[in-house]
């Protein structure tokens, strides 16, 4: 989960993605942040994450991503 | 036989509806297939042909998908180690996308050779003889399928989800069939996929006031809209845009403003027709808009407006192209640089030259699509600035006054798109701009030069007043109130006098009959 945060932080700072919810819903995450959030996990956590998986629900918070992660990561 | 024709609403949709309710449940799919077709067959029997070529390929390229799937989850159960678990799904992904790029092929080909080969055939000539070449290509006129802009996308969206696993392939032949074909959608959309709406077609359903009723309301809802407000605008926008020259400025920008009203009233009416229709037979469809009059920024707008078309090309084509390994190596390398933005340029790009080239074959249409990438871009890579800004001035940008300029300034740009959008072609577009921003004089308000384009006293006042009561129940609604539940609580007598007063609104008010043409529904032309 703290490398969620930190790959948050790396991708759009001056947020603190603790607890913070809704990112894409309030659009604290945009398209490029989104396109450069996607190519980092999937570098770190060696997963591929698939355009269906690319929802406002597996974004909106750092908990979402992280089981997003966890999941792709069961399934590999 | 459009969907506000009176064969349809008084003869089709009651038959079609009494059919299918007296055939038990698990037939009643078979009783929509073949309303489907018949209803396609009323337009063009010699394309139904195209229709169930269609679904033919669809079907056989899914089932061919969800083998090669089955077997590289079989083979990955029988390996232990991970890399190797991951080699052969690799290997069979690349076995899968050749069969998907095959179907691709095949579908839009046959888009392309009904929608747009005498375009591009066209515009060949032009280049060949400005070559002084000797000979010129021939132009072939197919005629266009009804609804192919639509049934095709479907297709498409299917096939890429199961090549995603969203969900595996249909084996029901009639199930894939009937989510291809279904009448009162094929005409205008909305564009389905598979997930939504295919379970809910095939299923069957059991007769329901609250369906009936509820099918009822969106069907008068949508004929108001179409034949009070969209027809009643139909003559002046006609005069204006097939008579550019004779045009003052003030009536070009009026026209612009009508063609905007009328193609909302018009799409989101045949919507609201198509909804309720369905709704009858006991099926949802998903809405096609959300009040995008209220939109804040041109993005914004094209998230409530036309919903389905904008979700399948962000799907399909913005994150197919964004989301390549080529993309995510260019973000990787250049994060932080000035060309950080690169790939969102070109998956924007694509998405925009899709969405003007899909509302038809001509230039005035890819300049539509332009005009859109440019505000939207701009809008993503000045949104930054805009955050430093505001932040430096310590201005909300919640605030009651920025967001009413927002809305205000989202609706001039999209009347601007529209005039393009609306044009007979590029140049013309180009004319009409030129004349509404020159030669604009307020006396056309008072020589009485708006009263001589087809609309008299009359029709303005009505088309007003069915204005301002389209946007009261739209306001009412984006303040968070639901008009459908509310009305539900009316006490019946209320709620049936309501419904007779708009059906007598309709009746009185609407442009029909002996001194209208029959207006064709616009997107089904697209």
């Amino acid at each position: 989960m703290d490398e969620i945060i930190t790959i948050l932080t790396d991708v759009q700072p001056g947020e603190d993605y603790s607890h913070l919810e809704g990112l894409v819903d309030k659009r604290i995450l945009d398209s490029l942040s989104i396109i450069s959030l996607v190519s980092e996990l999937e570098d770190h956590f060696d997963i591929d994450i698939a355009p269906v998986d690319i929802v406002p629900a597996n974004f909106n918070s750092a908990a979402a991503i992280w089981q997003l992660v966890q999941k792709l990561q069961d399934d590999a | 036989m459009s969907y506000n024709a009176p064969l349809f609403l008084f003869v089709f949709l009651p038959l079609s509806w009494g059919v299918t309710r007296l055939i038990p449940r698990r037939g009643q799919w078979l009783s929509l297939l073949l309303f489907s077709w018949v209803y396609y067959l009323s337009f063009s029997p010699r394309m139904l042909l195209v229709l169930v070529f269609t679904i033919c390929c669809t079907y056989l390229s899914g089932l061919i998908l969800e083998r090669l799937f089955k077997r590289a989850d079989r083979l990955a159960r029988q390996t232990a180690d991970r890399q190797d678990r991951k080699a052969v799904k690799a290997r069979v992904k690349r076995q899968a996308r050749l069969v998907l790029a095959a179907a691709i092929v095949i579908i839009l080909g046959e888009l392309i050779l009904f929608k747009y080969l005498s375009f591009f055939t066209t515009n060949l000539n032009l280049l060949l003889s400005l070559v002084s070449a000797p000979k010129s290509l021939p132009l072939l006129k197919l005629g266009e399928p009804l609804g192919i802009s639509f049934f095709t996308l479907q297709s498409l969206s299917y096939l890429i989800d199961v090549f995603r696993r969203k969900y595996p392939a249909e084996r029901h032949w009639g199930r894939l069939a009937l989510w291809l074909s279904f009448f009162p959608q094929i005409m205008e959309g909305p564009i389905c996929r598979y997930d939504q709406t295919a379970a809910s077609l095939f299923a069957g359903h059991s007769l329901k006031l609250a369906d009936l009723t509820s099918g009822g309301q969106r069907i008068i809802w949508g004929l108001f809209k179409k034949v009070v407000i969209a027809d009643r605008l139909n003559p002046l926008v006609t005069a204006v845009f097939d008579h550019p020259q004779q045009q003052a400025g003030l009536t070009v920008l009026v026209g612009a403003f009508c063609y905007t009203m009328q193609l909302y009233a018009d799409f989101s009416g045949s919507i609201d027709i198509v909804i309720g229709s369905a709704r009858l037979f006991g099926i949802a469809l998903p809405e096609n808009f959300n009040r995008p009059f209220f939109s804040r920024s041109a993005s914004e707008f094209w998230r409530r407006w036309h919903i389905s078309l904008g979700a399948w090309l962000r799907d399909y084509v913005f994150y197919t192209i964004s989301f390549s390994h080529r993309m995510k190596q260019w973000d990787k390398k250049h994060r932080g640089d000035w060309l950080y933005f690169f790939p969102l340029a070109i998956a924007l790009a694509a998405v925009w030259l899709c969405n003007g080239l899909w509302h038809g074959a001509g230039w005035q249409y890819i300049f539509f699509g332009l005009y859109y990438y440019v505000l939207i871009l701009g809008g993503n890579l000045l949104e930054p600035v805009y955050r430093q800004i505001f932040t430096g001035l310590g201005w909300s940008r919640q605030s009651r006054g920025w967001q009413v300029f927002q809305i205000a300034r989202t609706f001039l740009l999209v009347i601007l798109g529209e005039l393009i959008f609306r044009s007979p072609s590029l140049g013309q577009a180009f004319g009409l701009i030129a004349r509404g921003f020159s030669r604009f004089s307020l006396t056309t308000l008072q020589d009485g030069s708006l009263l001589k384009l087809g609309l008299d006293k009359a029709d303005w006042i009505v088309v007003a007043l069915g204005l301002v009561l389209l946007f009261s129940v739209e306001s009412i609604q984006e303040a968070g109130l639901n008009f459908s539940l509310r009305l539900s609580q009316l006490p019946r007598a209320g709620r049936w006098a309501l419904y007779l007063g708009l059906i007598f609104v309709i009746v009185i008010a609407g442009a029909y009959g002996r001194n209208y043409g029959v207006v064709p529904l616009i997107y089904a032309g697209f």
